[in-house]
């Protein structure tokens, strides 16, 4: 029995080194041709950060010959960081918190049903997924709110993002109906037993959606230009602007104004990532 | 402590109604079993009394209190759900104690009940632990603990032991129906399950259809069931049914299928004489049928035979599927009897244990 197993092991294996399985090289050359698109510009990014501005200048592609730190403190001081930022982390945080709580208000009803037209709400809202931003009645309607260049009127802009909701109705469609007459019956409160039986257990999408609205007001560049006009206000990313300039950009140091911009979103993203994880996945399998 | 009042209550969805006309009267103290198939409105009636669904009219009382417009928190009942319903988020601990939080109960007193609550069941060493890392029947306990901390007048348990497999069924059943001995309260368990309804209730309330068919003690239920719903829902296997016709002659009554004719007991005679000459439905229990050479001493045999389809053994007793020509039906016989598919053999049915049925109503002669 065991000579049979031996020899007919080493005829598979003469039969494996012979033949060269063309499919499999082909799929990994085209995936290695997406891995070259995906992660050549972002090589490009940290490899320009670390030029000095006469090296980018002589030959932009080639790699840099040092590490220079020094575009990190210009980016820093030049981009007006330290003020900036505060502006950015104060619309993310604020906008992205009322978000998601108030989505997941409304979100609950319509995914029990509890009110008559919740369907047809949750519809509105996907239809709203597929329409172009309505730039100009938005301006109009925050300018005779009179909420033109302030923060509250920037923020306000954050509120409502579609695919936020539909991730959080479906998400909340998995957690059984029972739980919400078992807390009726313990006395537990509308609010009360959305904070603590809901939330907790719909961390996966809250996450998710908290990552994907975070991420998209963080690194927004076009609202807070037509917005916001008083330099106090400006988050972040309008900070790069001055890097471009008429007759040639800072192109190494607004890199590096890239990079730092990039490192909060990246924590944010690698804290809750288990959760993303999971959110995007469950559900799926899930009856 | 509660006793609980169902006063002509209906449900409706619509143009649909779900529960017709519902009286019940459930004494404190006592263990009450709806029972009944799917769709039957058992647990609506539940879910009424809890305060889960609407009542459409009628009222219901716990104790002297009508509750229809009482949120369910302020119903001083405790409720166990089908699928538990435990926060999965929370420990074992967590998950009894969250009621008591809520109502603002002492920690101490919080922490005492919980204790005690796990000592009954059995659950002191899984308190930390989540329901995940639960088994099915811990689950289940967790869940009536939960109940039992509340400490309500009136305990309602949704089909609590379904999710569970068939041998640790039977031990939660013990467990509780001792949990209801011990806590000295109302209960009202549902369930779709004639064995767990007939081993639990004082009483047990058949309902079809939503109508309540009969509300009685397990014996009565077997023994006196009201129209032939009852008839075939409790026991097992289910009471054999035959359309028949109730013959007077020479002085005695007989029951006439068209396919065999047995003689109704003396003692019977004044129940059915009105019925003589009509339509009826003639019942017998499959136990009630017996192999002659078996047969307990003192029974009314009425000979019948019969060609044996299916032969089942389950070690204690002995099924035959049997056919009398126009009829199949069931007997259970003992098990020395020598049966074998295929075989023609004769049977007795006991008259004394027959049962009468009125055709057109469905209801039960006596």
């Amino acid at each position: 029995m065991s000579t049979i197993t031996e020899s007919n092991l080493k005829h598979t294996r003469s039969k494996g080194i012979a033949r060269i399985d063309w499919v499999k090289v082909g799929s990994y050359l085209i995936l290695l041709v997406f891995a070259a698109v995906y992660v050549g510009p972002l090589f490009m990014l940290v490899n320009t950060a670390f030029k000095t501005l006469p090296e980018f200048f002589r030959a932009p592609t080639a790699l840099a010959t040092g590490l220079n730190f020094q575009n990190f403190v210009d980016a820093w001081r030049l981009a007006k960081f330290p003020t900036y930022l505060v502006n950015s982390v104060i619309y993310t945080t604020v906008a992205t918190f009322i978000y998601v709580v108030t989505t997941v208000f409304v979100a609950f009803p319509i995914a029990r049903g509890y009110y008559k037209f919740g369907k047809y709400i949750l519809l509105l809202y996907v239809i709203a997924l597929f329409l172009p931003p309505a730039l100009i009645p938005q301006f109009q309607l925050i300018l005779n709110l009179g909420l033109y260049n302030t923060r509250i009127g920037y923020i306000l802009l954050f509120l409502i993002n579609p695919i936020g909701m539909i991730i959080i109705v479906n998400y909340i469609k998995t957690v059984p109906r029972e739980l919400d007459e078992s807390a009726a019956m313990d006395g537990c409160s509308y609010f009360r037993f959305i904070l603590t039986i809901v939330l907790p257990l719909i961390k996966p999408a809250v996450a998710t959606v908290t990552v994907l609205h975070a991420i998209g007001i963080w690194n927004e560049l076009i609202l807070p230009t037509i917005y916001l006009t008083n330099d106090a206000l400006y988050p972040v990313t309008r900070g790069l602007i001055v890097f471009q300039g008429v007759y040639g950009s800072n192109w190494p140091a607004l890199a590096a104004a890239v990079l730092i911009l990039m490192i909060p979103m990246l924590i944010l993203f690698m804290f809750l990532q288990r959760y993303i994880i999971a959110g995007l996945t469950e559900g799926a399998v899930k009856g | 402590m509660a006793s609980v009042t169902y006063r002509n209550v209906y449900k409706r969805y619509g143009d649909v109604t779900v529960i017709t006309d519902l009286n019940m009267e459930i004494a404190d103290k006592e263990f009450v079993v709806f029972v009944g198939p799917s769709g039957c409105g058992k647990s609506t009636s539940l879910r009424m009394l809890a305060g889960l669904e609407d009542i459409s009219e009628g009222e219901i009382f716990i104790g002297d209190r009508v509750v229809n417009d009482v949120p369910p928190k302020d119903r001083d009942i405790a409720m166990v759900f089908q699928s538990y319903a435990l926060y999965p988020h929370m420990s074992v601990y967590d998950n009894m104690a969250f009621g008591l939080k809520l109502r603002k109960t002492p920690k101490a007193e919080i922490d005492r009940r919980v204790k005690e609550a796990a000592t009954i069941l059995g659950l002191e060493n899984l308190l930390d632990r989540k329901p995940k890392a639960l088994s099915g029947g811990q689950r289940q306990r967790v869940a009536v603990g939960r109940a039992i901390v509340r400490e309500p007048a009136v305990f309602l348990m949704d089909e609590p032991l379904s999710n569970l497999d068939a041998k640790l069924r039977v031990t939660a059943r013990a467990e509780i129906s001792k949990l209801h001995q011990r806590l000295g309260t109302t209960f009202i368990y549902v369930t779709h399950d004639q064995v767990e309804a007939m081993t639990m209730g004082d009483r047990i309330a058949v309902m079809s259809d939503g109508l309540l068919q009969q509300i009685d003690s397990p014996r009565n239920l077997y023994n006196a069931p009201n129209n032939v719903f009852v008839a075939g829902f409790i026991g097992s296997p289910s009471m054999n049914f035959f359309d028949a016709i109730l013959v007077g002659e020479e002085n005695r009554l007989f029951v006439d299928t068209g396919d065999f004719r047995v003689a109704v007991p003396e003692s019977r005679k004044t129940a059915y004489s009105s019925h003589v000459g009509k339509e009826v439905i003639f019942g017998i229990r499959p136990e009630h049928v017996h192999a002659p050479e078996y047969a307990p001493p003192n029974i009314m045999g009425e000979p019948l035979s019969a060609t044996i389809e299916i032969v089942e053994l389950l070690g204690h007793e002995l099924h035959l599927f049997m056919n009398s020509g126009k009829f199949s039906f069931v007997g259970t016989v003992d098990t020395r009897m020598d049966a074998h598919a295929g075989n023609r053999v004769e049977v007795l049915f006991d008259m004394n244990n027959m049962h009468l049925f009125d055709k057109k109503t469905e209801l039960a002669i006596r």
